[in-house]
């Protein structure tokens, strides 16, 4: 089910953004490739693609020689003094624990198919493709308005996220603001709430920007919690692929998060995942 | 501590040794980890022979005496596990704990502090955490000698409460927040004696400390030791409070206790899922407060109880982000506490503080750190067999 918020009207609407930009952290990234083929398939054009990985140029051979030196690093040498503690004494660092909560499914590359290159589709739609390590204004044409769909793990400055010509997107497996934070999608399951993807900007906070799009997500025949992430994904992207051609042809309008409700949601304990799993096979 | 404490302890220099550099225990299951557990209590009991479990494993003097505290808080625990797992030891080590007590009740009704090898006068909040240990004795065997002594309890703690219904006289730093439990404990216990005008007294005493300690919005007031850090609240202590206005919440079922637990829950939460733990000592501003060179220690009696509040919270509010919680803090418990030194003082047992030179207890196995671990566990172990009832 589509709808559209009505609520209170936000200062970036009166934006008139014309320009449509990407950011990702790889070339193939299965979830980025998913809202292009999307925008796309809508009628939606991309102006600008920012790849958060180094342009392979002669730096770059020269730093892969020199890779394996890394290990010399103070960081890198505690990290093997630990490893050799917890071979001749046993069992695990206390950080460790938390790390075990990281799941099968918190990316997209663990669920989704390895994406097309988008240097390749650039090149053959004569779409504008930039390297880079961060993102910085200077990426960005300077008499020119963007919206920026964001699928790269890059820190946005608060400088650029408060900037006038540029409004960061990314899309949420959640509603706001009741689901503000990690593995929103299961525990919307698990507490019997609907599903659903929203399509949102991005400020200095968590999860706080201006809503502009929700999307309900299908319950039907998702019978496990791998399938349930994978289809969150699925239709993140549709949310982000609509939410931006809607925004971008002034069909919707952005919306502040009602402060009432907010809620932190944190990655899920096996414990709870198995009673969630034990939930999808019902 | 010098070198050659250490040297005459090899055990505790290498868990010494290994915490100081993050390395831990195994995981391993909820069931295997208690059966440990136990084990390191049960050592507790066999130290002292008089009944009473010894305060704690002390790096160069070795186990102290026994606690008459927190045996009494232990009844509750040790009948608890015989109930989960059948375990005979456990029950006749919380009943001769119960008769233990009896023989050391004061003729005014109350308990001293300290171990009992201490001479230290009556004290309010440790006569409280007995009442609580005798009112489990009580409801598994229905002695009447126990139900008397609870009476008798009961009535010199009520005696102790000031002109403005708080315990400034026979108590620690006279008083604090944490006596909010004493007061729980004292319902807890009336119920079995259902006299009515001490659960008005009672009221009352526990709305003059809700007021005193809990009205600020940002923190919890007498949160700590008078001679510890100024102006932190120590986790265990506010565990203390937490669990006091549940225990109270349950038997009164007056939202304000529940709303006041739910204020200061949510700070905790967030506090403990952004930074991976909770720092021993919370600085007023909910801010982690370092107490080693550069970094804080963990307080694991503290965590202990909040894994209890979490878990009763998520029940009451129907909130399971705070069940989750309280899984991760089990899981940070179990891989500290699992590991086996070749000592019987160590082996399994929690320590106060992670690293164990944190300021809390410092180099100290605490018993009253693996009570509340063991009740976390039983707790857990409790709710996920009821939903497994309810799931068919």
């Amino acid at each position: 089910m589509l709808y559209f918020l009505q609520k209170k009207v936000c200062q970036k609407e009166e934006l008139k953004m014309d320009k449509i930009a990407l950011i990702v952290n790889s070339d193939d990234q299965p979830n980025a490739n998913l809202f292009l083929k999307e925008f796309i398939a809508i009628g939606g054009e991309i102006d600008l693609i920012i790849c958060l990985t180094p342009n392979k140029n002669l730096l770059f051979s020269l730093k892969k020689i020199f890779k394996p030196l890394k290990i010399f690093k103070p960081n890198n040498l505690k990290q093997l003094y630990l490893r050799f503690l917890k071979f001749v004494f046993g069992g695990i660092q206390l950080t460790e624990v938390f790390a075990s909560y990281n799941n099968v499914g918190e990316n997209s590359w663990d669920l989704l198919p390895k994406g097309d290159s988008l240097k390749i589709f650039a090149k053959n739609n004569k779409v504008k493709y930039i390297n880079s390590l961060s993102i910085e204004t200077s990426l960005f044409p300077e008499d020119n308005r963007y919206l920026v769909a964001t699928y790269g793990g890059g820190i946005i400055g608060k400088e650029l996220l408060n900037g006038e010509n540029l409004t960061f997107f990314n899309a949420h497996m959640g509603s706001m603001p009741r689901y503000r934070g990690m593995n929103v999608i299961e525990w919307a399951y698990l507490e019997r709430q609907p599903l659903i993807a929203t399509f949102l900007t991005m400020n200095d906070k968590i999860d706080d920007g201006d809503v502009g799009y929700e999307l309900e997500i299908k319950k039907d025949e998702i019978s496990s919690i791998s399938l349930l992430r994978k289809i969150g994904y699925e239709f993140c992207a549709k949310a982000m692929a609509q939410g931006l051609f809607k925004l971008r042809n002034n069909q919707i309008k952005l919306v502040a998060q009602n402060r009432k409700g907010i809620r932190y949601y944190y990655r899920m304990h096996p414990n709870l995942r198995a009673d969630l799993e034990k939930l999808l096979i019902k | 501590m010098s070198l050659i404490t250490f040297l005459n302890n090899p055990a505790f220099a290498y868990k010494y040794f290994l915490e100081s550099n993050g390395v831990v225990g195994k995981m391993t299951t909820r069931v295997d980890i208690m059966k440990k557990s136990v084990s390191w209590v049960k050592e507790s009991f066999y130290a002292t022979k008089d009944g009473g479990s010894s305060a704690y494993y002390k790096l160069g003097s070795g186990w102290a005496a026994s606690y008459p505290e927190t045996t009494g808080y232990l009844i509750p625990t040790l009948l608890d596990y015989f109930k989960f797992s059948s375990d005979k030891e456990c029950e006749t080590l919380g009943l001769n704990a119960t008769n233990w007590l009896l023989t050391i009740q004061s003729k005014e009704g109350g308990w001293q502090g300290l171990q009992i090898d201490k001479k230290a006068p009556l004290r309010v909040f440790n006569s409280g955490m007995i009442i609580d240990g005798l009112a489990n004795s009580y409801l598994f065997k229905k002695d009447e000698k126990v139900k008397n002594s609870i009476d008798h309890g009961i009535k010199w703690i009520i005696d102790q409460a000031d002109e403005n219904g708080l315990f400034t006289e026979s108590n620690l730093d006279s008083g604090g927040a944490y006596d909010i439990l004493v007061i729980g404990c004292c319902l807890y216990g009336n119920q079995i004696l259902n006299y009515p005008h001490y659960k008005i007294e009672l009221i009352n005493i526990l709305d003059a400390h809700l007021d005193r300690f809990c009205s600020n919005e940002d923190f919890i007031s007498g949160c700590n030791f008078s001679n510890s850090y100024p102006n932190t609240m120590l986790l265990h202590h506010i565990g203390y409070t937490l669990d006091g206005l549940l225990i109270s919440y349950e038997i009164l079922k007056d939202e304000k206790y529940l709303n006041t637990v739910k204020k200061y829950s949510k700070k905790l939460l967030s506090l403990f899922e952004v930074n991976k733990g909770l720092s021993a000592y919370i600085k007023r501003d909910w801010k982690k407060f370092n107490d080693l060179s550069n970094s804080y220690s963990h307080c694991l009696t503290g965590y202990a109880q909040m894994a209890i509040v979490f878990q009763k919270l998520a029940l009451f509010i129907n909130d399971r982000r705070y069940e989750n919680a309280a899984f991760k803090i089990m899981d940070i418990l179990t891989a500290i506490s699992n590991r086996k030194f070749g000592n019987k003082g160590l082996d399994f047992g929690l320590a106060g503080s992670f690293p164990v030179n944190g300021n809390y207890q410092k180099f100290q196995i605490v018993n009253w750190a693996n009570k509340y671990f063991l009740d976390a566990l039983l707790l857990a172990e409790k709710s996920l067999s009821k939903r497994r009832i309810e799931n068919g």
